[in-house]
This record gives C-alpha cells, structure tokens and sequence, in this order.
C-alpha cells in the first residue's frame, strides 16, 4: 500500500473520487496530471481498480424465494389496507413496522375493550337485581276492563296508573337521556332507586284497584325486583326477564284543562326534574291516529329532543314528559301539594290514553334503539307522568 | 472514470413511478407490487452483503419492503424512488445488525472455511479458488465497519453515485468520499495478500 506520502490521505480522498467519476472537469484535470507524475498514484489507482473488480466479481445473492417473498408483503399489504380501511399508506406512524403491526392490531381491540368497560360500568350501575322482573303490558283498553298494573296513592280512590312500557312514546331511552338531561339521569345513583322504591311501595300500598288481565302488548319493563316482589303490589303481572334491564312506568294523571296551564307551568318550573316534556291534545281514538299524521311537532319543553307531534283536541289533552324515581318524587310532591291536581287525579280516563300510547308506541323511534339492546345500559328506573286534562 | 461493469440499480430502474406511486399510496396493493418488483432483486443482494445472513436479510428486506408501503405518504418525489426505498431497507439491516448478533454468520462459516482452503490452496481447483477468493471478499467486507461496509456496498456493488448514497445514508457527499476512502484503504490491507497475487500487480 502506498500511505507513506503525508499528503497521501487527501490524495487518497481525490484519487478515490476520480476513481468514481465523481470530480468535476477542472479536478479530473488536476488529478489527471499528478498520476502522470506520480508512480504512487498510478500504482494505487491500479489497486483500487483490482479492488473494485474483486468485490463487484462478488456472486449475486439472491432471495431463496423472492416471488414468494413479494406475494407474502402484499399479502401483507394488503391486510393492512382492510384493516386500516386502505389507509394505511395516510397513516402517519412513524414507527418499525413491526411496532406499527402489533400496535395496529391493538387499537380495535383496545377501543371495544373500553367500549365495554364502560357499557359494563354503566350496566352494573343501572342493571336491575336478579330479582327483576318484567311486567307484561296489557293493551285491551277498549276491550277489556281497565287494567291498573300500578296505582299512585296521593288519594283515597286514585286511579292513577302505572303503564309498565319500554317503549314510551316520550321518546325512548336514548333520546330522553341524551345530553344534560340523559348525563344528569345516569348519575342517578342508588339513593334515587331508594326513593322510587320507597315511593312506589307507599303508591302501591295505597291502592284500590286489583290488577286486571288483559290483551298483552309485548311491551314488556323490569322494575327493581325490591318494588317487584313487594307484597304491597300485588296488581303487579310479573313475568321474570332477565334481558330486560330497563324500568319505564307512566303515571298518568288527569287534571282539568283549566288546570293544564297551571300544571303546565309547574312543570315548566320544574324541567329540572323532567325531561321531554311533550303536550298533546286529543279527542278520541280514531282522531288521534289521524291528526298525529297532520298536525306538526310542537314541543312544550325548549330542551325536548324527543318531542311527540302535538294533536289538537277538543276534549282531552294529554302532557306527557319523563322523569326517574327521585325527579318523579319530587315532582309529584310537589303535584300533591296542590289539590286541584290532587283531586283531578283521582279521574283517569283510561280508553283515550291507551289509545294514545298504543299509537305512539308504534311509530315510537325509541323501540328500534331498544331493539339493539343499547337502552339497557342507558336506562334504569324511568318514570313517565302523562296528565290528561279533561275539560 | 465510472465503475464499468456495475449494473447499478439506477439503470434498471423505471424513472417515471409517479403514478405507480400515487396509486399505491392510495391503497393499491397491486401497483405497489409493480413499484417494488423491479427493485427486490438488486435489494435483497445488498441486504445480504451488509448482514450475511441469508434469514436476516429475508426478515429485514420484507420488513423494509412493509415500511416503504406504510411510509409512502413521506415520499415527496425529491430522490429516486429506489434511493427512498434503498435507504429505508439499508437503515433497517444496519439497525438490525446493531440489535442482532447472529450466532455463526455466514462471514464466520466462510472466514473459516476461507482460512481453510488457503491453507491448501495448492489442492484446489479454478472454480473452488474463485469460491476463495469471494470468501476472502466477503469476510474482508464483513470485517468492516457498519458505516464503511454500507458504503463500500453501496458503491461497489450497487453502483451507487456519492450523491445517492449520501441520500440513502443520510449523510453529506463529503462524507460519502472520505468514509469510501477510508473503507477502500481497510479493505486493501484485510485483502493485501489477495492483491499482491492479482497478475496486474505481480
């Protein structure tokens, strides 16, 4: 080797770079004139070609099996693109791929596992005991004597009624606990139950109407099993379904319409207890159905996502909204406290508000979120007040 | 003076990927197969020269050819292609040579089998000397270290310009020249015994 010219590592550098053809004209020049004149150099731009021959004499390597090989990224490619909705390319990772795999293959599994932490959470908090049960709705209400599946006891003769449904036309589960409102509802905790409980039994205790058979809706609630199993209700038809996790009762309370404005107001006073205020005004069965189809929505409530169309009515009018255990509590102590309504509640007319029900049920969009099972974790222990206002 | 004889990768290479490009970065796993076919080859010969091992260079080059798919996006156009994906899959084998210690590389197994047929290499053959004399090669080349092996392979074998190997090393073409110069001078005193015997010298 020849390194003993101390100028022989710059030269080297230069020699080397001449050698790649990676000198501009005016160097090649230059060095083209010192390997005329310098042996050393010529001898080592010979080494460095005998160097570069050797190595680039080196065998190919090639892939054992390189289509092989392709066809597996692809594969992979293209994996990635299904499982990425193809864009996978987009995705800004910056991180080995292998890294980036495993973590991919993570996120879905991650989101749904906290998904379902939080479904859990949230069903453990509402999901009735074990001793749960459904009550079947019966639905004969021109065809059947009157059914009190629940009676409030604000009076000596109530005949308030407690329609065990799921699928309440005030909108549904998931509509009547959307925001504020649904978020202030799910943090209801136990102490809330309690009193619904509390207040259920003492309504139930009161009551003077036994439970009658009738033509079944399947519509179907769970109550807490406390308040089901609870001898003081016996009108209760019970029939155990553990799937269903959702409590829904209506009270329905007549009032006269020149009270209406007065409850309205209440109510209006009240909206942090209620939710989905809806009003309707009625005047039998077949008008119902006929002016639910052409009157426009109105809602009552400025907060009501789930408001029903509003039906005008010469007779009857019905103001529905929803409420949960300690809210409907609170409510009706506050209904109770005024004898007007006190008295009016005792007078329930029953065929118009089936009737009612029965077509708002129907067309009621909360029944398909009930359907996909989602209201199990949004609901606990709902209690809807309908209010008939009679003239 | 150019390497004659090198068939470099940027003469068998396509110019115009552009649109192979565009719809692989938009999800085509077919014309991302076009895109890296005409380069796989060439790739996978240099991923063996820097690793020696013909199982590493198969895992890293399917993993760079994966990570050029994901990192498509970050390709602006600005280099070769095969220089972008060049350098995605020399980084990732000279990562893997940092992470990795082969047990018996194929530069031990072929030193020693070298180191064997040296001595006795009165007894073999044209074909078998030739077989030595690239073991020789490629134990003087594995003997190098990480940063002038990548660039003696990259020019030598590859063919590779300074201004594209400084591309795929990220380093600056001063660089590339000092650091080719220096591995060229290691390479001439691991490989003297092999260069005093070459005939142009002799």
């Amino acid at each position: 080797m020849t390194d003993h010219n101390p100028n022989y590592e710059i030269d080297g550098e230069l020699l080397n770079a001449y050698f790649d053809d990676e000198l501009t004209a005016s160097e090649c020049v230059v060095v083209e004139q010192a390997i005329e004149n310098s042996p050393q150099l010529r001898e080592s731009l010979q080494e460095l070609k005998i160097l570069s021959k050797e190595i680039q004499c080196l065998s190919v390597e090639f892939h054992s099996n390189e289509q092989e090989m392709i066809d597996t990224v692809i594969t992979k490619v293209r994996d990635r693109n299904l499982s990425v909705h193809d864009q996978a390319p987009y995705c800004n990772v910056k991180i080995p791929v292998m890294a980036r795999g495993w973590k991919q293959r993570l996120q879905i599994p991650a989101l749904l596992a906290l998904t379902a932490c939080v479904l859990a959470v949230l069903t453990l908090q509402f999901i009735p005991n074990e001793q749960s049960m459904t009550l079947v709705q019966t639905d004969g209400i021109d065809t059947t004597p009157p059914v009190e599946n629940f009676h409030r006891a604000d009076n000596n003769a109530p005949e308030s009624e407690a329609i065990a449904d799921n699928r309440l036309p005030m909108g549904g589960m998931g509509g009547g606990r959307s925001g504020s409102a649904g978020e202030s509802l799910l943090s209801e905790n136990q102490e809330s139950r309690d009193k619904a409980i509390r207040q259920a039994k003492h309504a139930a205790a009161n009551a003077n109407e036994p439970v009658a058979p009738a033509q079944t809706r399947e519509r179907s609630f769970a109550i807490d099993g406390a308040m089901a199993e609870s001898e003081d209700i016996p009108q209760l038809n019970r029939q155990v379904d553990k799937n269903t996790a959702v409590a829904d009762v209506t009270y329905h309370i007549q009032v006269k319409q020149k009270d209406l404005p007065t409850l309205l107001g209440l109510l209006t006073t009240h909206q942090n207890l209620v939710q989905n205020i809806d009003r309707k005004e009625t005047v039998g069965i077949a008008d119902v159905e006929k002016d639910a189809a052409e009157e426009p929505q109105r809602r009552v409530s400025a907060n009501n996502s789930m408001a029903k169309p509003v039906q005008k009515s010469a007779v009857n009018q019905i103001v529905m909204f929803r409420s949960n255990a300690s809210q409907l509590a609170t409510l009706v102590g506050a209904l109770q406290k005024n004898p007007e309504f006190a008295l009016s509640m005792n007078h329930l007319q029953r065929s118009a508000l089936g009737k009612t029900l029965t077509t708002e049920i129907k067309d009621a969009p909360s029944a398909k979120v009930k359907n996909q099972g989602a209201t199990t974790i949004l609901s606990d222990t709902i209690f809807s007040i309908q209010v008939i206002a009679t003239p | 003076m150019s390497p004659t004889g090198v068939k470099g990768i940027g003469s068998i290479l396509p110019n115009d990927n552009k649109e192979l490009i565009r719809q692989a970065a938009e999800g085509s796993s077919q014309a991302f197969e076009l895109l890296i076919t005409p380069y796989t080859g060439r790739l996978f010969n240099t991923l063996m020269h820097i690793l020696r091992c013909r199982e590493s260079a198969e895992d890293v080059m399917q993993n760079a050819l994966l990570q050029a798919y994901l990192k498509l996006d970050t390709y602006r156009g600005h280099s070769a292609f095969y220089t972008w994906l060049y350098r995605i899959a020399v980084n990732m084998a000279l990562s893997y040579r940092r992470a990795t210690k082969p047990a018996v590389s194929m530069d031990q197994q072929q030193e020693m089998t070298g180191q064997e047929v040296i001595d006795h290499n009165e007894a073999v053959g044209e074909a078998l000397e030739r077989e030595e004399r690239a073991a020789v090669l490629h134990a003087a080349i594995g003997a190098l270290s990480e940063q002038y092996r990548s660039i003696i392979i990259l020019r030598e074998i590859e063919g590779c310009n300074y201004d594209t190997i400084a591309e795929i090393l990220s380093i600056s073409s001063g660089t590339v020249r000092s650091r080719l110069h220096r591995a060229r001078l290691q390479l001439k005193e691991k490989l003297l015994p092999l260069l005093n015997e070459h005939p142009s010298l002799s």
